[in-house]
């Protein structure tokens, strides 16, 4: 298989890089090993900083940082690539910013405020917090309190009212619109072996059968939300029909509704890696799942090919460039070419992005660039994303780094993950096309 | 998962049951065969009763934030404690079975210092048996009477004690002939069955000996020694620090404390005062006036993702780094280093130390230096032997009547021993002091079997509330319950005693929903569960951090995702 890019993980910078590389026209294939690490984020994309506007410390970071990955970038190409981000899952999974991508403030599960750039859908609405707001929790769901998250606020000065909705209550009173009755014998069959709410504590099945009987849900809370301004969720009104849920639930109730993203798997984090997904098979580039990269060949600084073990065989694949995009430890990925291993067999790149062929001893040597801590380990890279050694050589000129594998940043400190990882893959795919065309 | 021993269903009935039965078959040997089985349990059960009525007084003014309420405090007492490790509690245990009135005061919480951080290993004796064959056979008979009397918090695994091919043979040699001079039961058997045993196995091994080592769990024993002396009138303020010792012409007559909770300072008056503080004794002594030199040796463990063995496997060398890996519930342990440091405060594993022991622990069992190590954790272990330090120090103890040393009356020290023979430590110190209080009353801890650290839950198949924590299957009821029991709930305590965060996510999704519940059940108020959450993540992620390889690496940095970005939560005290 021959590719102009060949991109090696699903996270956002990821598949930023591939929508930019397919907007390109390149050729592309995205490789990942496991499903997208979005399905564990949040959902809203950081883009620096607890202040209200993120871009004085960007700014600052790029004068006064030259460590750091925005600091590889010009705040142009940051811009640019939000823009590109936002234009892109735009109807299918649409995203929110304010008036030139200043940075929202929204209450969080724990009943806390945080900074954030990008909000989807779900939860835009949490955006502008009102006095009088409505927390939902489910009775029996693990990962929400809602009374937890109304006191939290309430003592920041809001007026926040907290309840619970018993489902299999308001499920077994009821027969949810359009249900036949070959439905409800299974789902009776289905939650009666269970004694409690227990039977929904994955919180995709929770999301899923809301998008069923969310209208049952809100006749049982109209009375309740006379008084308030909005109403708030945990994070699983809905999986792929949540546009409509949420439409729906709002309609019927009269008032706003926004989701509290809450633990992984998360759905608006499910939501937006399908949506991109979809979006790159649509323009036509390809998706190698749970598949990785065992091996890759270099002939010089350049990559020729690597070798990618997917179920029952292992591919090669050919690319005239690669992005690598696999999160913080697949650096190992480049930084495999000691010695130690180049003995081993000549040419090539060994050691699996997460490999268990990797053995921890190599690790401190295997880092040469990282730093101490593991927040700001990772590769170091010249300004056109290329990975270089300590003394700035080019390791690798056909390949381009982007997101958390690059050193020098702590997303969650700084609040800058997601905001990093968009601007460097839209920048890997934009310097990957300028250097295959020549 | 801890403190089910008595199911009889789910994965560590088999286990629990087995102790159980050990516990009684013992009992029935020791006893000669008056009781049945069944009366030797119901033997044991009202005295589980009555304890539950103790423990619930004490909860009585439940409280909305992780840490007790006011704590009752006592103004008088014969015999005051300092130390809450497995030799304070022992001696709590010991005085208050001999109807002497004591109190016992802990700084921080139970098996916060050394008796929290070890590898939980019940010696057989072996280890000493060549360089001291007195220590190893103190190391066995008191492994035999807390095999009975402390069943609840042992598991019989055996152990092994494998002669490497490349060690040295003289050593093997002196170690097998010491054994049959001190004649302990130790029997050599062949490398087949060994290797039956133990698959994972060096195949250098070249000798087998088997050896009655057993694992223990201090937070159970602890908590179990404590419960039976609070049962029966005794007193235990956690959180309450030593500040000053008070004394008199004649002596020492009480202390100063200061209550870390609230602020307070004041005084508890004691006929006796016995310092337990372990390595902190020589800081306790010294509010005395007292000069007691302890070295600090600091050993770092490695905490497994699973339980990789069934019996101890320990290397028959002279003892050094990285040469037992302890089975213990769910996962194993390797240790320890010994590195000689200047304060027992804090310490922390070294990478240089995490290395040594994945380089050695590869040569035991091939292999282990690429599984997955969930966090590392480092102890200080207080050596007092003038003179010597490390390995070479003793590994006896001491108990110290500072009348006759330091001319300072009614003041006691019990220094260096080992968790194994805490229980004799005790009984030292408690026959000084009881001796010392004019009273004749025996020792009876080898014979009175300890309370189970808490009471026994519904059997696994009927606990139908929903799961907490995945990795450790640790159920609502069963938190909510050693929530109810603990005294004081504080995060430490509550994670250690219910192996809530100890899986291999660490807490990552366990302790969110731990903080939910026990703020939805009044435990916690807000403010309570975000610093449960706090605390209890920095500890953690502080023991991960010390191991970051590639599967851990990547835990943390979603547990990091999770807690800071996701849910915005401020660590004050992030220390990574």
């Amino acid at each position: 298989m021959s590719y102009d890019v060949v991109i090696i993980g699903t996270g956002l910078a990821g598949l930023t890089a591939a929508l930019k590389a397919l907007e390109q026209g390149l050729r592309t294939i995205v490789v990942s090993r496991g499903a997208s690490t979005l399905e564990v984020m949040s959902g809203c994309i950081d883009l620096y900083g607890a202040a209200e506007d993120p871009w004085l410390g960007i700014g600052a970071l790029i004068r006064e940082n030259p460590g750091h990955p925005y600091a590889l970038l010009e705040e142009e190409n940051i811009y640019q690539a939000l823009s590109f981000f936002i234009q892109e899952v735009k109807g299918i999974c649409p995203y929110h910013h304010q008036e030139g991508f200043q940075n929202y403030r929204i209450p969080t599960a724990l009943g806390q405020m945080r900074t954030t750039c990008l909000l989807p859908q779900g939860q835009v609405a949490a955006a502008d917090a009102d006095e009088h707001v409505l927390v939902v929790g489910f009775k029996g769901y693990r990962d929400f309190c809602s009374a937890l998250m109304a006191e939290g606020m309430n003592k920041t000065g809001y007026s926040w009212r907290s309840i619970d909705v018993d489902l299999e209550l308001i499920q077994g009173l009821n027969k949810s619109p359009g249900e036949k009755a070959g439905e409800i014998a299974v789902r009776n069959c289905f939650y009666q072996n269970s004694a409690s709410v227990g039977s929904y504590q994955n919180s995709i099945q929770l999301a899923v059968c809301l998008e069923r009987i969310w209208p049952l849900l809100a006749e049982e809370l109209r009375p309740q939300v006379q008084d308030v301004d909005k109403v708030a969720f945990p994070a699983i009104l809905g999986l792929d029909r949540y546009l409509e849920l949420q439409q729906g639930l709002e309609e019927s109730l009269g008032k706003r509704v926004f989701e509290v993203p809450t633990l992984p798997p998360s759905l608006p984090g499910i939501r937006l890696s399908k949506c991109l997904m979809n979006r790159i098979r649509q323009l036509g580039g390809d998706l190698l799942q749970h598949s990785f990269v065992v091996a890759a060949e270099k002939t010089g600084d350049i990559c020729s090919k690597v070798l990618v073990k997917t179920a029952g065989k292992t591919r090669e694949i050919q690319g005239k460039c690669y992005i690598l995009a696999a999160g913080r430890m697949g650096g190992k990925w480049i930084a495999l070419q000691g010695e130690e291993v180049a003995d081993e067999k000549p040419g090539l790149l060994k050691g699996s992005l997460n490999g268990s062929d990797f053995s921890r001893r190599q690790c401190p040597a295997a880092f040469p660039q990282q730093d101490a801590e593991l927040s700001m380990a990772g590769i170091k890279v010249n300004k056109q994303l290329q990975p270089i050694d300590t003394e700035g050589k080019i390791l690798l000129a056909n390949v381009f780094c982007a997101g958390s594998v690059l050193a020098g940043y702590d997303p969650f400190s700084e609040g800058s993950g997601g905001g990093v990882a968009i601007a460097t893959g839209y920048r890997a795919a934009e310097l990957a096309a300028r250097g295959l065309r020549g | 998962m801890v403190n089910n021993k008595w199911h009889t269903k789910g994965p560590y009935a088999t286990r629990a049951n087995k102790a159980k039965k050990q516990a009684w078959l013992k009992w029935k040997s020791d006893a000669g065969g008056l009781m049945s089985e069944k009366e030797y349990w119901n033997s044991q059960k009202p005295e589980v009763r009555s304890l539950n009525r103790g423990f619930t007084d004490l909860n009585k003014a439940k409280t909305r934030t992780w840490h007790r309420g006011r704590q009752e405090h006592r103004h008088s007492t014969q015999v005051l404690i300092i130390g809450g490790g497995a030799t304070g509690a022992g001696i709590l245990w010991d005085l208050t079975l001999r109807g002497i009135d004591a109190v016992l005061v802990e700084a921080q919480e139970l098996a916060y210092g050394t008796s929290g951080r070890c590898h939980g290993l019940l010696h057989s004796g072996g280890r000493y048996l060549v360089k001291d064959s007195e220590v190893a056979r103190e190391c066995y008979d008191e492994n035999q009477i807390l095999r009975r009397v402390a069943a609840a918090a042992v598991e019989d695994t055996g152990g092994l004690f494998v002669y490497l091919k490349g060690d040295d043979p003289d050593y093997a040699a002196r170690w097998a002939a010491a054994a049959k001079e001190a004649s302990l039961p130790y029997e050599e058997i062949d490398l087949a069955e060994a290797r039956q045993m133990e698959p994972l196995l060096s195949s250098d091994v070249q000798r087998v000996f088997r050896v009655p080592d057993a694992a223990i769990d201090p937070f159970e024993l602890i908590l179990m020694n404590v419960r039976g002396a609070i049962e029966r009138g005794a007193h235990l303020l956690t959180g309450t620090r030593v500040e000053k010792l008070l004394t008199d012409s004649k002596g020492v007559r009480g202390a100063v404390v200061k209550d870390m909770h609230s602020g307070e300072s004041y005084s508890i008056e004691a006929e006796v005062v016995v310092n337990a503080a372990g390595p902190w004794a020589g800081q306790v002594a010294a509010l005395a006036g007292i000069n007691l030199e302890i070295a600090y040796g600091k050993g770092t463990l490695l905490v497994y993702s699973q339980r990789l063995n069934k019996c101890v496997i320990n290397r028959l060398r002279p003892p050094g780094d990285a040469d037992i890996l302890v089975p213990a519930k769910s996962v194993s342990l390797l240790g320890t280093t010994d590195v000689c440091v200047q304060t027992p405060d804090n310490p922390r594993p070294s990478q240089e130390e995490i290395n040594t022991l994945l380089k050695l622990g590869e040569e035991l069992v091939p292999g282990l230096s690429s599984r997955r190590v969930v966090r590392a954790f480092a102890g200080v272990r207080p050596l007092y032997d003038p003179g010597e330090s490390g390995r070479g120090a003793s590994r006896g103890f001491a108990v110290i009547e500072h009348e006759k040393t330091h001319g300072v009356a009614n003041f006691y020290s019990v220094v260096g021993g080992k968790l194994t023979t805490y229980r004799l430590m005790a009984e030292r110190a408690a026959d000084l002091v009881a001796a010392h209080l004019g009273v004749s009353a025996p020792c009876r801890t080898r014979d009175i079997v300890l309370p189970p650290p808490v009471d026994a839950y519904p059997q696994k198949g009927k606990d139908s509330s929903p799961l907490i924590c995945e990795c450790e299957m640790l159920s609502e009821k069963e938190l909510l319950q050693a929530a109810e029991k603990l005294q004081p709930v504080t995060p430490e305590a509550l994670v250690r005693n219910t192996r809530l965060a100890h899986g291999p996510c660490q807490g990552t999704s366990c302790l969110y929903r731990a903080a939910l519940l026990l703020y939805r059940e009044g435990f916690l108020s807000y403010e309570g569960s975000l610093e449960f959450l706090r605390y209890a993540l920095a500890g953690r992620w502080r023991g991960m951090g010390a191991v970051l390889d590639d599967a851990q690496a990547k835990q943390l940095e979603l547990a990091q995702g999770v807690y800071l970005e996701t849910f915005g939560l401020e660590t004050v005290e992030n220390e990574l």
